[in-house]
């Protein structure tokens, strides 16, 4: 990141982030910061077991049963027409935006059609709305949504109950017999 | 320990269902359970709904702990989401549509005869008893669920078709008491779930929308089944009141026979293109049409006039394997439209069932898929004085109409049979899928809180086959006559002692009557007896037998009786046999064993 872009940031994060501003304070007058708080507000809870496989994998395996995704990602896509690819994204495209839908239930963050005219103001969220272009110093700000962005309304995955020999397997080979 | 929810279930041929209601507080809010199966090996999921599928896998996939459920380790089997995809990789081994089997009296329901047509070194199980494991795992996600309120505690409601007889609902009931579900359980009809379901969205606004006189045609189209049934308003002190006035017969066809026909239509389109598709690509073209079916019949203005239908490849070289057709939307859709809902005359009846040797062999699928013309003949057999009944208002059930296109070609179809006069579309149960489900949780509330209920008593007339007396004709059948024992509408809780001459029993051995159900013959008493019927009006199911032990008092061999028949408080019929000569009485037992017929 350039030094312009981390100026901002620090900007920005020093002016919404009241908590983080007061450990940059002494950063400024030539002292070392404090170390950041480590205990957390409240201990989680303890799991029963160690979750047996990554949830990144349990997705990635659930968008290729479902999907396909894995299958159509990986085939090198440079000798098909479009209209063979076409034939293919279709199902590909349905049966990933019903995954998405079940594991997420993915909504706008901002429910203005892209395009109009929207405006924040001081206490905006900068996790939930990122500013570009010709940024002034002051809020509030005045800009055309650019994108609407993307929350998870839910996180529901499949739980996994499998042996850790499995762990790693995203799709099993099949065999036919007959 | 006492009730504190009502249960619904909803035992589908395709996909089964459980919603429930606490009792407490006067607004009852009907909830769906989020079902915890097994959606491939060693992954759980929830869904709403259950898929009503069986696989059945082996020692290895015990050992793999690849089916292992939360609340039981090293199963053999599968059932949900997992057993429905399976049934595309291995058929042989997948148990589909139990619920189909569970009313089809030409095979023993108890004999381990599913999956259909699967060889013989593969394991298989009775149509009971995978109706048992689909009902074992609702009870078990819902004791999973709620801990401290067991399912044998709680008011359970299951449905049924409104077409089973009484001896599937009996073996509906065997399947739901092996699995756990409490011996109050009651048994409720499919369409009226659907009736109570809208009764839940619309509260009390209900008496707003109809007047005495009306009549509220249920359409239930499902996936395998398709089931009419007229509900009339009635007036009792002052209150409106809802009472079922007829179901239709079981008819065998539904959302799963539109997806078949589409396939078929697009497999020749492969065809022609040179393309021959194997067994695997086969099943997921039928799983393509039933997602193409939805958009081909979604009503909407298409911007394309062609709609792509593809089997994706079935190696990781996905779109190299992938095949594709272009069916032309409207050919397509009308192909739906005009082979299920086809534009036809109240007087049109449905194409008789052909009685070939083969057909007999697996389920009785209609020869006849026109749904419009099954209905007009309901439609008539419902009338009177030669005029067919007219619905003043349709509720439809079942995930095929969702179809914008479907329900307005029904509406066209009812108008046209009654000009000037044509029946007005209920809103609510948008959620089509779950109404039975949520239907019958509101039942339950409803029941124990002497809500609005819809009355009606049995939607047939009962009839035992009775041998004529008289000299034995060699070679030919003694005449049989028809014994009315359960008028058409007998209430839940109530018996009949059936007038009429003693019947000779034979002490010692079985005894088997024939059994026969009628939906037109309203007027028939107990103790009425029939010389003759057509095939339209009495329909044979599984017989009935009783021993009466040989110590019996007896007169040469036989025991006077008479009958005694009764529909009890949980709606299952029963019928008894009365000594004449003592205080003794024996209940007759359906047989639904194969009897080599």
């Amino acid at each position: 990141m350039g030094r312009m872009g981390l100026a901002f940031r620090v900007f920005f994060r020093v002016l919404l982030d009241a908590a983080w501003a007061e450990r940059v304070r002494p950063l400024l007058a030539g002292e070392s910061p404090p170390p950041a708080s480590v205990a957390p507000a409240v201990a989680p809870k303890p799991s029963k077991k160690a979750p047996a496989r990554n949830d990144a994998l349990n997705l990635l395996a659930m968008l290729q049963r479902e999907a396909r995704l894995v299958d159509f990602v990986q085939e090198p896509i440079a000798d098909y027409t479009d209209a063979q690819i076409g034939a293919a994204v279709r199902d590909v495209h349905r049966d990933s935006a019903a995954v998405l839908k079940r594991v997420f239930a993915l909504e706008p963050i901002c429910n203005e059609a892209e395009g109009n005219t929207i405006e924040l103001t001081g206490d905006f969220d900068a996790a939930r709305y990122r500013l570009a272009g010709q940024v002034p110093d002051h809020p509030p700000f005045r800009g055309a949504l650019a994108h609407h962005g993307w929350q998870a309304t839910q996180c529901v995955l499949a739980e996994w109950t499998g042996a850790e020999s499995a762990a790693l397997v995203v799709a099993p080979a099949v065999v036919e017999l007959t | 320990m006492t009730a504190r929810y009502a249960i619904g279930i909803d035992l589908g041929t395709t996909n089964s269902a459980l919603a429930y209601c606490a009792l407490e507080g006067d607004a009852p809010r009907v909830e769906l359970l989020n079902v915890p199966q097994l959606v491939a090996p060693a992954t759980i999921e929830e869904r709403a709904l259950l898929p009503s599928f069986l696989y059945l896998g082996g020692d290895a996939d015990a050992k793999a702990k690849n089916f292992d459920l939360p609340w039981e380790k090293k199963r053999e089997f599968a059932v949900g989401e997992l057993a429905r995809r399976q049934a595309a990789d291995v058929p042989t081994r997948t148990v589909a549509a139990a619920k189909s089997w569970l009313c089809h009296s030409r095979v023993d329901r108890h004999q381990p005869i599913l999956p259909w047509n699967a060889p013989a070194d593969v394991p298989k199980v009775s149509p009971v008893a995978a109706a048992t494991r689909y009902l074992a795992h609702l009870a078990a996600a819902w004791q999973a669920a709620f801990r401290d309120a067991p399912i044998a505690d709680q008011h359970v409601v299951l449905t049924v078709p409104a077409s089973f007889d009484p001896a599937a609902r009996e073996l509906t009931r065997e399947a739901a008491l092996a699995a756990g579900l409490p011996e109050s359980l009651v048994l409720l009809e499919e369409p009226q779930a659907a009736v109570y379901a809208w009764l839940a969205d619309e509260g009390d606004r209900w008496r707003k929308q109809m007047k005495v006189g009306d009549r509220l045609l249920v359409c239930d189209v499902g996936g395998g089944t398709t089931d009419f049934t007229l509900v009339g308003v009635t007036e009792e002190a002052g209150n409106l009141m809802l009472t079922r006035l007829a179901v239709g017969n079981h008819i065998l066809v539904g959302g799963d026979n539109m997806d078949l026909a589409l396939a078929h239509y697009a497999a020749g389109m492969f065809t022609q293109k040179g393309v021959q598709l194997d067994p695997w690509q086969s099943v997921a073209l039928w799983h393509s049409c039933r997602a193409a079916k939805e958009v081909l019949l979604a009503g909407e203005a298409p911007k394309n006039k062609k709609h792509p239908i593809s089997v994706l490849g079935r190696g990781s070289k996905l779109i190299k394997g992938t095949v594709s057709v272009e069916v032309e939307r409207e050919a397509a859709g009308s192909l739906l439209v005009e082979g299920f809902l086809p534009q036809c005359d109240l007087n049109d009846g449905p194409a008789p069932r052909r009685a070939s040797g083969f057909r007999e062999l697996g389920l009785p699928f209609e020869t006849d898929t026109a749904i419009t013309r099954h209905l007009a003949a309901f439609l008539r057999a419902q009338g009177e004085q030669g005029q067919a009944a007219r619905p003043t208002h349709v509720l439809f059930n079942g995930g095929v109409f969702k179809s914008t296109l479907l329900r307005e070609r029904l509406f066209s179809v009812m108008s046209s049979w009654f000009p000037g006069q044509p029946p007005q579309g209920m809103t609510g149960n948008e959620d089509l899928d779950y109404a039975v489900a949520r239907g019958a949780a509101y039942y339950g509330f409803a029941k124990q809180r002497k809500a609005v209920r819809i009355r009606g008593g049995t939607a047939r007339s009962y009839y035992v086959g009775i041998e004529t007396a008289g000299l034995a004709i060699p070679g030919a059948a003694r005449p049989l006559r028809a014994l009315c024992v359960v008028p058409f509408g007998m209430e839940e809780g109530t018996e009949s002692n059936v007038p009429g001459d003693e019947i000779g029993l034979v002490v010692g051995e079985p005894a088997q009557f024939r059994f026969f159900s009628s939906a037109v013959r309203k007027d028939d008493r107990p103790g009425t007896l029939l010389n003759s019927w057509t095939d339209a009006e009495l329909a044979e199911t599984d017989p009935l037998v009783a021993t009466l032990p040989a110590s019996e008092e007896a007169e040469e061999g036989f025991a006077p009786v008479r009958f005694q028949s009764r529909i009890t408080e949980l709606g299952m019929f029963e019928l008894w046999c009365h000594s004449s000569l003592s205080d003794h009485r024996w209940k007759l037992e359906f047989s639904v064993r194969d009897e080599g017929t």
